[in-house]
C-alpha cells in the first residue's frame, strides 16, 4: 500500500447555496475528480473525503481512494444555520482518526490537504473560534479556505488560514476554475518538504481573488 | 448545464415572454442559433424586463452554444418559468406541482400548463407549443394584473428536495407517477484500466429492484452492453460482469429490466467508471531550456578505486518528468591513490524546493572536494590516527572522522548559504536559502588491515547500508524522516548542524567489516519502495532481498541506471544509487566514459 495523500473537501451546503449554485458546485467537484483522474500520481496516492455543513456537519463520503471514490449525492435544506464550527471540529475528527503516522511498521501517509468553500459566515462562531486553533495543531500541509460569492464573510476565514482566495460569481465556470485550480494543488502535496512548511501554491485562475 | 450569473426577477410575465420569443423567432427566421438555457437570467435586465440586446449578443458568441446542450424553445421558456415562479428554488429537473403556488399571483392556467409540462417524459416536449404558454399566461392575466408577481411563494421541503443527483442530466423532466419512471442509474464499483473488474451475477437487478419497490429475488436484467473494446462483459445466463479492462471511459449503459419473467422490459441504466492506467498517464516532458540551473535527467559514472569499483547512476523520476521539472537528485564518487580512499556522496534536492537541483549538486560537489583534499593527502590526521592506534574504533579515530564529515557538510551548507545571497546564474528573483533545500549522505571507505573501515553522516532520508554477506546487511544511517510522508530535515537548516552531542551522534556511523561484500548509499526514490518501513529498512535480511535484486544493475553504470527504471505504485520520485564493490578478480581495469 503506498502512501496516501488525504484531501478534505469541505462544503457549505446551507439554505443560500440552494438552487444553482449547488449545482455549479457539482459540476465544479465533478471537474475536480475527472482532472485529478487523469494525474498518475494523484490516482495512486490520493484519497478524498467530502464534509458538508448546514446546520450539521456531516461526512458525506468518507475518505476513499480517487480510484474508487463515486462522488456524492450532495443536499442543501431550504434554509438554516452555517455551523462551519462543527465542520472543523468533524474535520479534525476524521484527520485524527484516518491519517496514518510513521511508525516502525509503515511510513505515514502525507501531510493532509483542507479545502473549505463557504458563501455565508460560521453561526456558530464560539465552537468556530475555538475550531481554528484546533486545525492548526493538525499536521495539515495546506489549509485553502475560499469564500463565494457577494454574502461571503471574508474576516472570519482568516483565522483559519493564511491562504485564502474570494471567488466573486458562484456559477459552474468559476467553480470549474476554482476546483482545477485545487487539483492542481493537489498534485504538488506529494513531495518531499521540510516538517513544518507549507505547500507553495500554484497561480490561482484570473476567476479567484487572493485575499490579503 | 446551469451558468447563469445569478437570480433576478421578471416585472411582468406576459410581456417578458412575448418579447423572448419574438426574439427566438427572429432567431429562427435567420436561421441562426441562440444561446443555451443557461445564459437565460442574463436576459433579464435589472429592471425586470427582457434585455434583447444581451440576447443577441449571447446568440452570437459560438463558443457558447454547444449542440450537446442546445433545448427547444419550449423547454428554455419552462425553465425560466419555472425558476422565476419559485423565485429560483426548483429547476428543471424537478416535477413542478402547481398547487403549491396558487397563492402567488401567477396565472392559475399558467401554473397549470407548467405541471403538465413537467410530468411528461422529454420526448413529449416538442408537443407542446411556445403559444400554449403564452395564451394561459395572458388569458388570465387579465383578471390579475402582471405587476403583482413579485410576491415569493413559499415551497414545501418535500417539493424543492435536490431531486437526482446526477448533475447535467438532471435537466430531464420527470415523467408522471402513474407511468413508471427510469429508475435513477445504478452506479457500479469503479474500475481501472489492467485490473480484473468483476460485479456480481443479479446485484445489478436487485440494486434496481430495491429502487422501484420491486421483489429483489424475482428481478432480472438483460441486453447490458459494454462498449467494444472495453474488455469486460456482461454474461447474459449467470448476469455476472466480468473482465479486465482495457478502455479508460464513464458511461451511462443502456439495459433492459424485468420486475419478474412475466413483466414486460422497463429501460434503465447504470453508470460506471473505468480508471485509466496510471502507469500510461506519465509524460515524459523536456525540461525548461531556459531555467537556470539546468541539468541531465539522467547522470551516471563508472569509477575504478583500487580494491574497489563505484558504480554511479542517477535518473529522474516520473514524477518530475511527468510535469518537466528538473531531476533534483545528485551524486558524486571520488578515489585517494595515494590512500585508497573512497569517497561517495549523494543528494536529494526537496520537491518543494525551487533550485533544490542546484543545491544538491554544490552539496555533493563541495563535499566531495573537501573530503578529497583532506584525504588524498598521504599524511593526514586520519589515516595517521588509524596507524597510530591500531583500532579503528579508537574514541580518537572516531571523533577525527566524525571531525571531518561533520566539516564537509558543514562546508557544503555554507556553499549554499554563499549561493542564495550571489547565486552563480541569472535568477529572475533574489533566492533565499531554502530554494536550495537538500539532503546529503556521505560515505567514506578504505581496506585497513582489520577490513574495510566505511564512515557515513547523513541529514534527511534516504540511506546508505553494506552488506557483511550476500544474504545479510546493516543499514549505515539513520533516517531523518517525519511522522508524514515526505517530511524530512534539510542540509540548509541551521538545525540539523548544531553541535550537539544527541543531534550529531545519530548522523554520523562508523563500522569496520572484515569481509566487504559491498556498499550502497541512495537516495529515498530508491529506499521509499525498497525498504517500505524504518523496521524493513533495519533488517538484515530485507538488505539481503535487495542486494541480490540490485545485482543486475551492477554490470555497468548504464546498466544501474537501467534498473533504477523499476515500477513501484506511489514511488515516483527521482532515484540516485552508488555502489561500492570489491574490484573483481580479472576485473576490467575500467569502463570510462
Amino acid at each position: 500500500m503506498s502512501r496516501r495523500l488525504p484531501v478534505y473537501i469541505l462544503l457549505d451546503t446551507s439554505g443560500s447555496m440552494r438552487g444553482e449554485p449547488i449545482q455549479a458546485l457539482k459540476v465544479g467537484l465533478q471537474s475536480l475528480v475527472s482532472t485529478l483522474r487523469q494525474d498518475p500520481h494523484a490516482l495512486e496516492s490520493v484519497h478524498l473525503s467530502i464534509i458538508t455543513f448546514d446546520a450539521q456537519a456531516r461526512v458525506v463520503c468518507p475518505l476513499e481512494s480517487l480510484e474508487s471514490f463515486q462522488l456524492p449525492s450532495i443536499e442543501c435544506p431550504q434554509s438554516g444555520p452555517t455551523m462551519t464550527g462543527a465542520a472543523l471540529e468533524l474535520l479534525c475528527q476524521c484527520v485524527d482518526r484516518d491519517v496514518k503516522k510513521t511508525t516502525g511498521d509503515h511510513k505515514g501517509d502525507w501531510r493532509p490537504i483542507a479545502f473549505l468553500m463557504t458563501d455565508g459566515s460560521p453561526n456558530d462562531t464560539a465552537l468556530y473560534e475555538r475550531m481554528t486553533s484546533e486545525v492548526k495543531k493538525r499536521p495539515f500541509a495546506s489549509v485553502i479556505a475560499c469564500a463565494a460569492g457577494a454574502k461571503a464573510k471574508v474576516e472570519p476565514l482568516k483565522k483559519l488560514t493564511s491562504q485564502l482566495f474570494n471567488l466573486e460569481t458562484m456559477d459552474s465556470h468559476s467553480f470549474s476554475g476554482l476546483f482545477q485550480w485545487v487539483s492542481s494543488t493537489v498534485s504538488t502535496g506529494n513531495r518531499s518538504m521540510g516538517v513544518s512548511s507549507s505547500i507553495v501554491l500554484p497561480p490561482p485562475p484570473p476567476e479567484i481573488q487572493v485575499v490579503v | 448545464m446551469i451558468i447563469s450569473q445569478g437570480y433576478r426577477k421578471i416585472k411582468d410575465p406576459v410581456r417578458f415572454f412575448r418579447e423572448l420569443i419574438s426574439a427566438l423567432e427572429d432567431r429562427h427566421k435567420e436561421k441562426k442559433p441562440h444561446g443555451q438555457i443557461g445564459l437565460l437570467e442574463s436576459w433579464i435586465s435589472k429592471d425586470g424586463e427582457f434585455n434583447k440586446d444581451r440576447f443577441n449578443h449571447d446568440a452570437l458568441d459560438e463558443d457558447r452554444i454547444r449542440p450537446d446542450t442546445y433545448t427547444s424553445d419550449v423547454e428554455v421558456l419552462y425553465d425560466l418559468s419555472v425558476r422565476q415562479v419559485t423565485g429560483n428554488k426548483v429547476d428543471a429537473g424537478t416535477p413542478f406541482s402547481a398547487s403549491l403556488y396558487k397563492t402567488s399571483n401567477w396565472p392559475s392556467a399558467f401554473l397549470d400548463k407548467l405541471e403538465e409540462f413537467s410530468k411528461v417524459p422529454s420526448e413529449k416536449h416538442k408537443d407542446f407549443e411556445v403559444k400554449d404558454f403564452l395564451l394561459a399566461l395572458s388569458e388570465t392575466t387579465k383578471e390579475q394584473p402582471p405587476e403583482a408577481v413579485n410576491s415569493e411563494p413559499v415551497a414545501s421541503a418535500s417539493e424543492i428536495s435536490e431531486g437526482n443527483d446526477q448533475g447535467q442530466a438532471s435537466k430531464k423532466i420527470e415523467p408522471p407517477k402513474e407511468v413508471p419512471k427510469p429508475p435513477i442509474p445504478v452506479q457500479l464499483k469503479n474500475g481501472t484500466v489492467g485490473k480484473p473488474y468483476e460485479y456480481e451475477a443479479g446485484k445489478i437487478a436487485k440494486a434496481i429492484a430495491s429502487k422501484c419497490g420491486d421483489d429483489p429475488e424475482k428481478a432480472f436484467i438483460q441486453n447490458l452492453k459494454f462498449p467494444e473494446g472495453s474488455g469486460i462483459v456482461f454474461d447474459e445466463n449467470s448476469g455476472a460482469i466480468s473482465g479486465s479492462p482495457t478502455l479508460a471511459f464513464e458511461l451511462e449503459i443502456d439495459l433492459q429490466y424485468f420486475k419478474d419473467k412475466f413483466s414486460e422490459a422497463r429501460p434503465a441504466k447504470i453508470k460506471v467508471l473505468i480508471n485509466p492506467d496510471p502507469a500510461s498517464l506519465w509524460k515524459d516532458l523536456p525540461t525548461p531550456a531556459d531555467a537556470p540551473y539546468q541539468k541531465k535527467n539522467t547522470d551516471h559514472k563508472f569509477l575504478d578505486a583500487g580494491d574497489f569499483q563505484v558504480i554511479a547512476a542517477s535518473r529522474r523520476g516520473r514524477s518530475h518528468a511527468n510535469k518537466g521539472d528538473f531531476r533534483d537528485d545528485d551524486f558524486s564518487t571520488g578515489f585517494c591513490k595515494d590512500t585508497g580512499w573512497v569517497v561517495v556522496t549523494v543528494a536529494d534536492g526537496a520537491g518543494s524546493a525551487k533550485y533544490s537541483r542546484k543545491g544538491s549538486q554544490l552539496a555533493t560537489e563541495t563535499a566531495q572536494s573537501r573530503l578529497l583534499n583532506v584525504l588524498s593527502d598521504s599524511k593526514n590526521s586520519i589515516d595517521k590516527l588509524i596507524d597510530h592506534n591500531k583500532i579503528w574504533d579508537a574514541p580518537e579515530v572516531k571523533s577525527a572522522v566524525r571531525g571531518l564529515l561533520y566539516d564537509a557538510a558543514l562546508a557544503a551548507h555554507y556553499k549554499l548559504v554563499d549561493e542564495s545571497k550571489s547565486p552563480s546564474e541569472k535568477l529572475a528573483s533574489e533566492p533565499i536559502l531554502r530554494n536550495f533545500d537538500t539532503t546529503l549522505i556521505l560515505l567514506i571507505l578504505k581496506k585497513i588491515p582489520q577490513g574495510t573501515l566505511l564512515a557515513t553522516f547523513s541529514i534527511g532520508d534516504g540511506g546508505a547500508g553494506a552488506m557483511i554477506s550476500p544474504e545479510a546487511g546493516l543499514p549505515l544511517t539513520q533516517q531523518d524522516s517525519g511522522e508524514h510522508a515526505g517530511q524530512t530535515v534539510f542540509l540548509t537548516f541551521p538545525s540539523t548542524l548544531r553541535q550537539e552531542e544527541s543531534n550529531l551522534a545519530q548522523r554520523f556511523h562508523m563500522v569496520c567489516l572484515p569481509e566487504f561484500v559491498g556498499a550502497v548509499a541512495m537516495t529515498d526514490g530508491i529506499t521509499d519502495p525498497k525498504f517500505p518501513s524504518d523496521a524493513s529498512y533495519s533488517e538484515s535480511s530485507q538488505w539481503g532481498i535487495f542486494w541480490k535484486d540490485l545485482q543486475s544493475g551492477l554490470g555497468s553504470s548504464e546498466n544501474l541506471l537501467e534498473w533504477m527504471n523499476f515500477f513501484a505504485p506511489g514511488n515516483h520520485d527521482d532515484r540516485t544509487l552508488v555502489a561500492i564493490v570489491p574490484r573483481k578478480a580479472n576485473a576490467p581495469a575500467h569502463e570510462h566514459r
